[in-house]
């Protein structure tokens, strides 16, 4: 591995990496998909939202007597399903920002460093939501087996 | 954004940067942007691999073991990007080489991914209009 070296006077960030066509047009590619996504997510994190608070409202209606008594826990995993939506909200707004800048890299000469460091910016939040998610997923699945077979 | 500068246009081969610039803080960025990137391979991996096995204890062979083998994959995508990313923020070698190949990587998960949620929509559709509307318009037909 070498170790970067550099000067205590960095130069000025570059306005263009001379990346070559057929790269511009990969990157422009990553943009298109990583936007897609990105609305994608939005999207569902919005009909996740509208969804709860649908069975919310009917629910609170129809729930049966015997049920009121659980309706702290209902209500709580309610608020938690909420903050899940609004996180996946979050993360696909992110995509959406990191794939603006990394059009801008392929498709300008302005400030193609600028562009990518502000996108990996966004990225990284990005996958760590993905991480966290992905856990918060793999927990679920295994407490359900766990229950699952307990009840069994 | 399009701006008023002149639209790029590279001139003949240009030779890859060996060094982009970054600071200090944006490569510290970039190598823990690789670091998410590949626990979140990482985890697609093991998703895929439990997915697939899960397929062998009930009826959902296929569905499974295909779902599960694009996980792998997009996993494998993801952990090999992350490293190329990192060699940027580490090293002084070949950043822009090392940038495209981190690019490729991610263009590939998703794009994979943006074919499967189309997928998805598309089945979704038609389960819920177009379904519903042949099945109306056969009622009728048959009065």
């Amino acid at each position: 591995m070498v170790t970067p070296t550099h000067d205590s006077r960095e130069p000025d960030s570059l306005a263009r990496i001379p990346f070559s066509k057929h790269d511009e047009l990969m990157i422009a590619s990553l943009a298109k998909w990583m936007n897609f996504m990105g609305w994608f997510q939005m999207f569902a994190g919005v009909a996740m939202l509208l969804l709860l608070v649908a069975v919310a409202t009917v629910a609170g209606h129809i729930v049966p007597k015997s049920l009121k008594a659980q309706s702290g826990t209902l209500g709580l995993l309610g608020l938690l399903l909420a903050g899940l939506a609004v996180v996946i909200i979050w993360g696909g707004s992110l995509l959406t920002a990191a794939a603006d800048r990394f059009k801008l890299v392929a498709l300008t000469d302005e400030a193609d460093q600028d562009f990518l460091a502000t996108g990996f910016g966004k990225l990284k939040t990005f996958f760590l939501i993905e991480v966290a998610t992905g856990f918060i997923t793999i927990a679920v699945t295994v407490m359900q087996f766990i229950y699952g077979k307990g009840g069994a | 954004m399009m701006t008023d500068q002149p639209s790029k246009t590279p001139g003949p081969t240009e030779p890859s940067l060996a060094r982009i610039p970054f600071t200090k803080q944006d490569e510290a960025t970039i190598v823990t942007m690789s670091m998410w990137m590949r626990l979140a391979g990482f985890i697609s991996c093991f998703t895929g691999l439990v997915t697939i096995l899960s397929g062998l204890t009930n009826l959902n062979l296929l569905a499974n073991v295909i779902a599960g083998l694009l996980a792998v994959i997009m996993g494998l995508w993801l952990v090999s990007g992350a490293g190329s990313l990192k060699l940027v923020a580490t090293t002084d070698t070949a950043d822009q080489d090392h940038l495209v190949a981190g690019f490729q990587k991610l263009r590939n998960v998703f794009l994979l991914k943006s074919i499967l949620v189309l997928i998805y929509l598309i089945i979704m559709f038609a389960v819920v209009v177009i379904v519903p509307f042949v099945l109306w318009i056969w009622r009728h037909l048959k009065g």
